[in-house]
C-alpha cells in the first residue's frame, strides 16, 4: 500500500547511466554521481562550470521518470528568477522533466515558496487584499498617501539620517516598521514616525508590500499554526536548494524552520558555491547561523567543465574557500570546440584620467585571436563591479574610473541587470523590446508594456482592478473594451513598439505620452492626477540610444553593448555588472576596475600576483571583492582580461617589477597609449 | 477532507439571495440525501458541485447559457458563483494544498471558489462564458491547477446512467481506472526470453504485463505467424524493392510503449460482468438495476481506496432501475461506506444523493437528509430543525416508507388516525380540492407523535428562512358535550362520584370554565394548549368539539355518520353476504329518525348516540370511513350537490385544513425544462 513508498525514489547507476544519454552529458566522475544517486540532506559545493545546473536537472529527470506521489512532490528553491527559469526551461526540454513543472513539485526562488506558501494565505486568510510586490510600487504608493508636503517632510529627515523614504520596511505583523533593519530614528510621537506610520498602514490595507515583508506574513503564519511548517514537510519529500552561497539570514531562518536538515523525515539538499556568494542587496548579509556548506560534511565538485586549466589556475587564488583539496581545476573548455582552446590572458593598462580605447583594444585583441564562427558561438563580456551611474566622478577624480559608464558613456544600469527593473516607463517600453529581442517571445515583451502602463495608472489615479489579474495584457484589453478608440491605441502602441520596431527616441517619445495619458485615463477608475507620474513618464535624461532594433540577426548591438569593428569584421561586447553575469557562459570576459571604498584592481592586487591566495586574513571589503572577482574570472571559457589604470602598479620601476611577475604567471600586459595598446611583454 | 459546505449563487432555480433565494447548505461527513420535488433544485445542488469541483468520468462539462439565473423580472444574472468548502483535512492532505488554505480562526480549510461570467451579451456574437477556479477566500488565493482539480474532483453517477456500457471494456474503461487502483494489479515475477517459464506454476507467477510478454513472446514462435511473416519478405517484399533497400515486414501484437501503458491497455481489454453466485455460470445479461450495483460498488471500491484525493461520491437517484428491497440494501451499503465500515478500504467515503424514492428516504437517518424547497436547501440535521434528540430516535423508528412522502410533498395533513386518512381525500374533493392534483400527502401517525412529524418542517430559528410547504396538523378537542358521559354510560347522573376521579381519563364541557374563566376562554386554552407548537408553516387545526365523527355528525352529516357507523357494525356479514346493504342502510336511516325525534332537536345528545355505535357498539372507525367515503363520493357525483352547501355541513376545522395546504391558485408555471433533469 502507499505508506510503503519511499518518499525519494532510488537512483540505480543505470538511472544515471539513463540520463546521461538522454541528456548528453559528459562522463560523470564520482563526485557528480554522488551527488546524482544522493537520497540524504547533502551540502554540495559546486565550482563554476562544474555544470551545477545540469546536474540538478539530470538529478530531476530521474526522479520525475520514477516519482511515485500524486500529491507530494520535490521542492526545488533558487535564489533568483533567473536560475529559476533556467532549471524550468531546461527541465520543459526533457519530456519525463515537463511533469515536474506542474502541481504537486514546485520550482521557484526562495521569495516565491515562502509567497505561495505561507505568506499569501496568511494576508488572504486575514483580510488583505491580494497583494502587489515590489519595492517600487510599494514606495511610490506609501509616498502617494501622503501630502505632498508631508512626504518631503518624512524624506528629508530620513535623509538627514542617512536614509531613504524607499528604506521604510514593515518588520512585525502589527504593521511596526524599520528601515530594513535600523530602528526609524525618531520616536512615536514624532511627526516624521507618524506619516510613516500612516503610509505604511494605508498601503498594508491596498496590499501594497515590499519583498522582504512577506517574510513577516511568512513568520506570522508559522506563529498561528506552528503545525503548517509540518504539513510543508509532508508535502515536499525532498528540498533542493540552488544558489544556496547567496541565501541570506532572513532566507535561511525561514528555510531552516520550515525545513530543518537535522530531521531524518525528509531530504534537503543544499547546493551551492560559497566562492561566489555575492549579494542583490549591499546589506543583505549571508547566514551565519547555519553556514553553508556545512563544514562538518559536504561533497565538492572542483573540476569545471567550462575553462581550461590556465583559466583555473589564474581564477583558483581569488577563491575565498579553497577549492578542493588542489584548488579549481579546469578540464575544459566543453561548451564549444575551436582553434585556439584558450588564449594567453591579459592586462590592459590604461591612463588615469582616460578609459579610450580600453574597450577597442580588448575587442581587438579577440578579433586577432579568434575566428568569427569561434566568436559566434559565445558572448564576450567586459564586467565590472560597480555599474551604476558615476557622472559626478569625473575623469581625473580619484575615484576614476569608478563604475562601468566609465569606460563607455552609453551604458545604462538599469536595464543590464538580469532581472530588468525598469524606473520609467520609456524604460519598460525598451525593456519589452529586450525581452522580444532576446526571447523571440512577444508575450513577455506585451506583459512589461502593459505592466509599466498599469504602474503609470496607479500612480496617477485608481487602478486597485488591475491588481488580481494575472494576465495584465489581458486585463487592459477588457477594461478598454468600451473605448474602441482608446482600445486601438493600445493595440496600436503594442504594434509599433513591438512588431513595428519603432525607436524609442526623444522625439517619438514626446509624440506618444499625450495618447499613452488617454489610455491611462481609460483604466483608472475616478478622478486622475498625471502630475503624480511625471517623473515616471518622462524621458529618461541621457539619450541612451538605447534603440532596441528588431532581432534581424543575433549579431545585432542592442542596448548595452560597444562595437568594436576591425576592417570588415566586427565585434560586440556586452557591458554589465559582476553580478548581471552570475551564472553565465562567455568565451572572453573582461573585469574592469570599478571603485568602491577603493579601487578594485589596487585592493585585489596581491592576490593578481599571486602574493595572497584565498581569503587568509582578507578584510570584509575585500572579501567582497574577492568573491566579486572570482566570479568575474570564472566565467569566460577561453580568454580572461583585465582593465587597471596606470597608478595601480605604482611608479615604472615597479611597473617593470610588476610585469616580470605577471608574465611569469601566465599574462599578457598591454598599455593604452592615445587610445592604441602597445605590448609591454 | 469532506464537503463541508456548498455556496451556490445565481445558479439555475437558485438566486444571489437578494432577490430570490441562494443556496448556503452545510454538509456532514458521511452520508447526505438531498430530497425534495421535480424542480426543487436537487440537481441543482449536485450539478454545482460537479461544475466546481469537476468529476471523475472527465465528462467535459460546458457551462449552459440557462445555467444562470433568470430572477423574476426575467433579467439573466451576468455570473454565477459556486463556493465549496473543503474541511477535515488531514496534515498529509494539508500538505498537499498548503498553497490554497484559508484560515479562519483555528479552521484550516480548502476553499474552491468557481466563478462563471457571461462575456458576451451582443445578439450576433458567439457567446462566451469565462470560467474562473480559485481558491482561497473570496477566491484571493491561488487559481487552482488543473491536477489539483483532478484530485479534488468526485466520482458522479448520472441518473438512468447506462451501467453496462460504463463497465465495458474500452479506452478509458472505469473498471480499468478501478484495477489500475488495486494494489495486487501490479504484483507478480517478469517474463524474460532467457528464462522461460518452467511449468504450468512459473506462469502463474507471472504479473499481468510478465503474462503479456509471455503471449507475445509466444505468439511470435507461432509457425503460422513465423511462415507468414516468412512468405511476405521473401515472396514479395523481396520482389518489390530495388537494390540497395531492403524491405522487411515484422508481425507482431501491437503493444504501447512503456509499462505503464502496457498495463493500462490490458486492463481496458477486461470487462465485469456478472455471474451467479450459486453456480458461477454466466447467466447473459443482467438488467440494468444488477449493473447499477455492480458499477456503484466498483466507484465506492475505487474512492475507498486511493490514498490520496477528495472521496466524495455523488449519486443521482441511486434506486434507479432497482426494486424496493435492493433500494433499501443499497442505502445500507452506502450508509456503510460512508461511516468508513466497509472492509478493505482506508477512508470514509462521503456519498452525497439526490432521490426522489420514499423507500430510500425512509431508510436513511433524518439527520442525513436535507430538503430542498423553494430554491433553499434545508437540512434536516439536529440543531437545525425544531426537534430534539428523542424526536429524531422515535421517528427513525417510525417514519416509515408510507410516511416518507412527506419529504416530495406541495402540502402535508398530518392525521391521528385512518378515518382522518381515509376521509380527508374525499371531502377535499367534495370541496373541490384535489389533495393529488395538488400534491399533498396525508401522514397518518396513528395517534402518536403529531408534533413529531410536524416539527419536521420546523426549523430551530424562527429569523432563519422557512419552509414553505405548508402542514396542517388534524386533531381531535376530545371535549364531550356534558350529555354524553351518561348516554354512554361513564357516569350515572351529574352527582357521580367518577366525575371528581383523578383517573378519568375523559372530558367534558362541564369540565371547563370556572376559577375566574368563563367556559369559552377555558376552551380556547385549551384548544391553544393543543396548537402550542403551531409555526412558521405549520398549524393545528383542532376540531370543534369532540373527534372528527362526532363532529362531522354535529355539522349536518349526522344521518351519513350513522348509516356509516351502522354499515361499519355490519361488516362481516355483508362481507360474507348474509345481509344486504340496502338492507342494513334502511334499517339504520329508520333508527336514525327514531333518535332523532327522540332527541327533540338536542344536537348534542342526537349526536352522542350516534358516536355511541364507536364508542360502544363495536364500529370501527376506519371501517365506517370507508363506507362513508364511498357514500359522500356517491353523492358528489349527482348534480344536486354543489361545493358551497357541502362546505357548509362540514366542521369548519376540516375546510380551513384542507384550506391551509391547498397551492394557492394558479400554479406558476413550471420552470425552464434544464431545471429538471428531464425525468418528471
Amino acid at each position: 500500500m502507499p505508506d510503503a513508498l519511499p518518499l525519494v525514489p532510488e537512483i540505480t547507476d543505470e538511472d544515471i547511466d539513463w540520463v546521461r544519454d538522454l541528456m548528453g552529458l559528459e562522463v560523470l566522475d564520482a563526485p557528480r554521481r554522488a551527488f546524482l544517486s544522493a537520497r540524504s540532506t547533502l551540502d554540495v559545493s559546486a565550482c563554476p562550470g562544474s555544470g551545477k545546473t545540469t546536474l540538478i536537472v539530470a538529478k530531476l529527470a530521474i526522479l520525475s521518470k520514477k516519482w511515485p506521489h500524486r500529491t507530494k512532490g520535490i521542492c526545488v528553491l533558487s535564489h533568483t528568477n533567473v536560475a529559476r527559469e533556467e532549471i524550468q526551461h531546461r527541465l520543459g526540454t526533457v519530456v519525463v522533466g515537463q511533469r515536474l513543472l506542474d502541481y504537486p513539485h514546485f520550482i521557484d526562488t526562495i521569495h516565491g515558496f515562502v509567497n505561495r506558501f505561507l505568506a499569501l494565505p496568511w494576508l488572504s486568510s486575514n483580510g488583505f487584499p491580494s497583494p502587489t510586490i515590489d519595492n517600487d510600487v510599494a514606495t511610490a504608493y506609501r509616498r502617494g498617501v501622503l501630502e505632498k508636503a508631508d512626504y518631503w517632510w518624512v524624506q528629508k529627515f530620513l535623509e538627514q539620517k542617512n536614509s531613504d523614504f524607499g528604506r521604510l520596511r514593515i518588520c512585525a505583523r502589527d504593521l511596526s516598521f524599520d528601515l530594513g533593519g535600523r530602528k526609524f530614528p525618531a520616536g512615536p510621537d514624532a511627526k516624521s514616525f507618524n506619516l510613516a506610520k500612516q503610509a505604511i498602514k494605508s498601503a498594508a490595507q491596498a496590499g501594497y508590500f515590499c519583498y522582504d515583508e512577506m517574510f513577516v506574513w511568512a513568520r506570522a503564519l508559522l506563529e498561528d499554526f506552528p503545525e503548517a511548517a509540518s504539513w510543508l514537510r509532508r508535502r515536499f519529500p525532498l528540498v533542493i536548494v540552488d544558489e544556496m552561497q547567496d541565501t541570506f539570514e532572513a532566507q535561511g531562518a525561514l528555510l531552516h524552520a520550515v525545513f530543518p536538515r537535522a530531521s531524518s523525515d525528509f531530504v534537503v539538499q543544499r547546493v551551492g558555491d560559497p566562492n561566489q556568494a555575492i549579494f542583490d542587496d549591499a546589506d543583505a548579509e549571508p547566514d551565519e547561523h547555519d553556514p553553508f556548506p556545512d563544514p562538518v560534511s559536504f561533497l565538492s565538485i572542483p573540476n569545471s567543465h567550462r575553462f581550461g586549466p590556465e583559466i583555473a589556475a589564474l581564477a583558483s587564488p581569488f577563491a575565498v574557500t579553497p577549492v578542493g583539496t588542489g584548488g579549481l581545476c579546469g578540464i575544459g573548455p566543453k561548451a564549444i570546440t575551436g582553434v585556439p582552446d584558450s588564449c594567453p590572458p591579459a592586462i590592459f593598462i590604461f591612463p588615469d584620467n582616460s578609459t579610450a580605447g580600453v574597450l577597442d583594444a580588448y575587442g581587438k585583441y579577440i578579433l586577432a585571436n579568434f575566428s568569427d564562427s569561434t566568436l559566434a558561438s559565445l558572448a564576450v563580456t567586459a564586467v565590472g563591479a560597480v555599474h551604476q551611474d558615476a557622472s559626478d566622478v569625473a575623469p581625473g577624480h580619484e575615484h576614476y574610473p569608478k563604475s562601468v559608464p566609465h569606460y563607455w558613456s552609453n551604458y545604462t544600469a538599469e536595464i543590464a541587470r538580469k532581472e530588468p527593473h525598469p524606473k520609467t516607463l520609456a524604460q519598460y517600453f525598451q525593456a519589452a523590446q529586450a525581452i522580444v529581442r532576446d526571447r523571440r517571445d512577444l508575450a513577455p515583451g506585451v506583459e512589461k508594456i502593459a505592466f509599466g502602463l498599469i504602474r503609470l495608472a496607479s500612480s496617477v489615479g485608481d487602478a486597485g482592478q488591475f491588481k488580481r489579474k494575472a494576465r495584465t495584457h489581458r486585463a487592459i484589453i477588457d477594461a478598454l473594451a468600451a473605448d474602441a478608440t482608446v482600445l486601438a491605441a493600445y493595440r496600436q502602441l503594442v504594434k509599433a513598439l513591438l512588431i513595428d520596431w519603432m525607436p524609442l527616441t526623444v522625439a517619438n517619445w514626446g509624440t506618444m505620452q499625450n495618447s499613452i495619458l488617454a489610455m491611462v485615463r481609460a483604466l483608472c477608475k475616478g478622478a486622475t492626477e498625471p502630475a503624480n507620474a511625471a517623473n515616471f513618464i518622462a524621458w529618461p535624461g541621457v539619450d541612451p540610444s538605447l534603440t532596441v532594433g528588431p532581432p534581424a540577426s543575433p549579431r545585432d548591438a542592442g542596448p548595452n553593448v560597444y562595437r568594436v569593428e576591425d576592417g570588415n569584421r566586427r565585434l560586440d561586447i556586452r557591458l554589465g555588472s559582476i553580478h548581471s553575469v552570475k551564472g553565465q557562459t562567455h568565451l572572453a570576459t573582461m573585469v574592469l576596475n570599478t571603485f568602491w571604498y577603493d579601487h578594485s584592481s589596487q585592493q585585489m592586487l596581491p592576490w593578481l600576483l599571486g602574493t595572497e591566495v584565498n581569503a587568509s586574513g582578507a578584510k570584509i571589503r575585500d572579501r567582497k571583492r574577492l568573491l566579486q572577482t572570482y566570479v568575474a574570472m570564472t566565467r569566460p571559457s577561453h580568454l580572461i582580461c583585465l582593465a587597471v589604470p596606470r597608478f595601480i602598479f605604482g611608479d615604472d620601476h615597479a611597473l617593470a617589477k610588476h610585469l616580470t611577475t605577471l608574465g611569469g604567471r601566465g599574462w599578457r600586459v598591454a598599455e593604452i597609449e592615445n587610445g592604441i595598446a602597445q605590448w609591454r611583454n | 477532507m469532506y464537503l463541508s459546505q456548498l455556496n451556490v449563487r445565481n445558479f439555475r432555480q437558485f438566486g444571489d439571495g437578494d432577490g430570490d433565494a441562494a443556496l448556503d447548505l452545510t454538509l456532514e461527513r458521511g452520508l447526505t440525501a438531498l430530497v425534495g420535488r421535480n424542480d426543487s433544485g436537487k440537481s441543482a445542488v449536485i450539478d454545482a458541485i460537479r461544475y466546481a469541483l469537476l468529476t471523475r468520468d472527465q465528462d467535459f462539462i460546458r457551462v449552459q447559457p440557462e445555467d444562470f439565473h433568470l430572477d423574476r423580472t426575467g433579467k439573466q444574472a451576468a455570473d454565477i458563483f459556486i463556493r465549496c468548502k473543503l474541511s477535515g483535512l488531514d496534515d498529509d492532505e494539508k500538505g498537499a494544498f498548503a498553497e490554497y488554505l484559508s484560515y479562519e480562526g483555528t479552521d484550516v480549510s480548502l476553499l474552491v471558489n468557481w466563478i462563471a461570467k457571461r462575456l458576451n451579451e451582443s445578439p450576433g456574437v458567439r457567446r462566451w462564458i469565462d470560467v474562473s477556479v480559485r481558491s482561497g477566500i473570496d477566491g484571493a488565493g491561488p487559481p487552482l491547477e488543473a491536477s489539483v482539480r483532478e484530485l479534488l474532483s468526485s466520482a458522479y453517477l448520472r441518473p438512468l446512467r447506462d451501467a453496462e456500457r460504463e463497465m465495458s471494456p474500452g479506452r478509458g474503461s472505469r473498471l480499468s481506472q478501478i484495477l489500475a487502483n488495486v494494489h495486487e494489479i501490479g504484483q507478480g515475477d517478469t517474463f524474460s526470453e532467457t528464462a522461460l517459464p518452467a511449468d504450468a506454476a512459473a506462469v502463474s507467477r507471472l504479473s499481468l504485463l510478465g503474462l503479456s510478454d509471455y503471449l507475445r513472446y509466444s505468439v511470435k514462435k507461432h509457425k503460422g505467424v513465423g511462415s507468414a511473416e516468412e512468405a511476405i519478405n521473401t515472396q514479395y517484399l523481396s520482389s518489390l524493392s530495388l537494390t540497395g533497400d531492403s524491405l522487411k515486414g515484422k508481425i507482431d501484437i501491437t503493444e504501447g510503449g512503456t509499462d505503464k501503458t502496457r498495463l493500462r491497455q490490458i486492463l481496458e481489454r477486461l470487462e465485469l460482468g456478472l455471474l451467479e453466485a450459486s453456480t458461477g455460470n454466466v447467466r447473459g445479461r443482467y438488467g440494468l438495476g444488477s449493473n447499477n450495483l455492480l458499477y456503484m460498488a466498483c466507484e465506492l471500491l475505487l474512492l475507498g481506496r486511493e490514498p490520496d484525493g477528495l472521496p466524495l461520491l455523488l449519486i443521482e437517484e441511486p434506486e434507479a432501475h432497482l426494486h424496493p428491497q435492493r433500494q433499501l440494501r443499497l442505502m445500507e451499503f452506502l450508509a456503510q461506506a460512508a461511516a468508513g465500515k466497509v472492509k478493505d478500504t482506508n477512508r470514509r467515503v462521503q456519498v452525497i444523493l439526490s432521490t426522489h424514492s420514499p423507500n430510500l428516504a425512509s431508510k436513511i437517518p433524518l439527520q442525513n437528509i436535507v430538503l430542498l424547497e423553494g430554491g433553499r436547501a434545508f437540512p434536516l440535521i439536529r440543531g437545525q430543525t425544531r426537534l430534539e434528540t428523542g424526536d429524531y430516535r422515535f421517528l427513525e423508528r417510525f417514519l416509515d416508507v408510507t410516511k416518507a412522502n412527506l419529504f416530495f410533498a406541495h402540502g402535508v395533513i398530518v392525521v391521528e388516525g385512518d378515518a382522518e386518512a381515509i376521509l380527508l381525500p374525499v371531502l377535499a374533493r367534495l370541496l373541490g380540492t384535489d389533495l393529488t392534483e395538488h400534491g399533498v400527502s396525508i401522514v397518518n401517525v396513528g395517534g402518536k407523535g403529531l408534533r413529531r412529524f410536524s416539527s419536521i418542517f420546523q426549523r430551530r430559528e424562527d429569523t432563519a428562512p422557512k419552509l414553505s410547504i405548508p402542514v396542517a396538523c388534524v386533531a381531535d378537542m376530545d371535549v364531550m358535550p356534558d350529555c354524553a358521559p351518561p348516554i354512554l354510560g361513564l357516569v350515572t347522573g351529574d352527582d357521580d362520584e367518577k366525575w371528581k376521579s383523578s383517573r378519568r381519563r375523559w372530558k367534558a364541557l362541564r369540565d371547563f370554565g370556572g376559577a375566574g374563566k368563563t367556559q369559552e376562554q377555558a376552551l380556547n386554552e385549551w384548544r391553544a394548549r393543543l396548537q402550542r407548537n403551531d409555526g412558521q408553516s405549520v398549524k393545528t387545526f383542532v376540531a370543534n368539539h369532540w373527534t372528527l365523527e362526532y363532529d362531522l355528525a354535529f355539522c349536518g352529516l349526522a344521518e351519513e355518520v350513522y348509516v356509516a357507523a351502522a354499515l361499519a357494525t355490519n361488516d362481516d356479514p355483508l362481507n360474507e353476504e348474509k345481509k344486504q346493504r340496502a338492507d342494513v342502510e334502511a334499517a339504520a336511516r329508520t333508527a336514525f329518525k327514531e333518535m332523532e325525534t327522540a332527541a327533540k332537536g338536542d344536537r348534542a345528545a342526537l349526536c352522542t348516540r350516534v358516536y355511541q355505535l364507536f364508542h360502544s357498539g363495536g364500529a370501527s372507525k376506519a371501517i365506517a370511513a370507508q363506507y362513508l367515503a364511498e357514500s359522500l363520493a356517491k353523492a358528489g357525483e349527482s348534480t344536486t350537490c354543489d361545493t358551497a352547501t357541502f362546505a357548509g355541513k362540514l366542521p369548519r376545522y376540516i375546510v380551513d385544513a384542507i384550506a391551509h395546504v391547498k397551492r394557492p391558485a394558479p400554479a406558476p408555471a413550471p420552470p425552464a425544462p434544464a431545471a429538471g433533469n428531464g425525468n418528471a
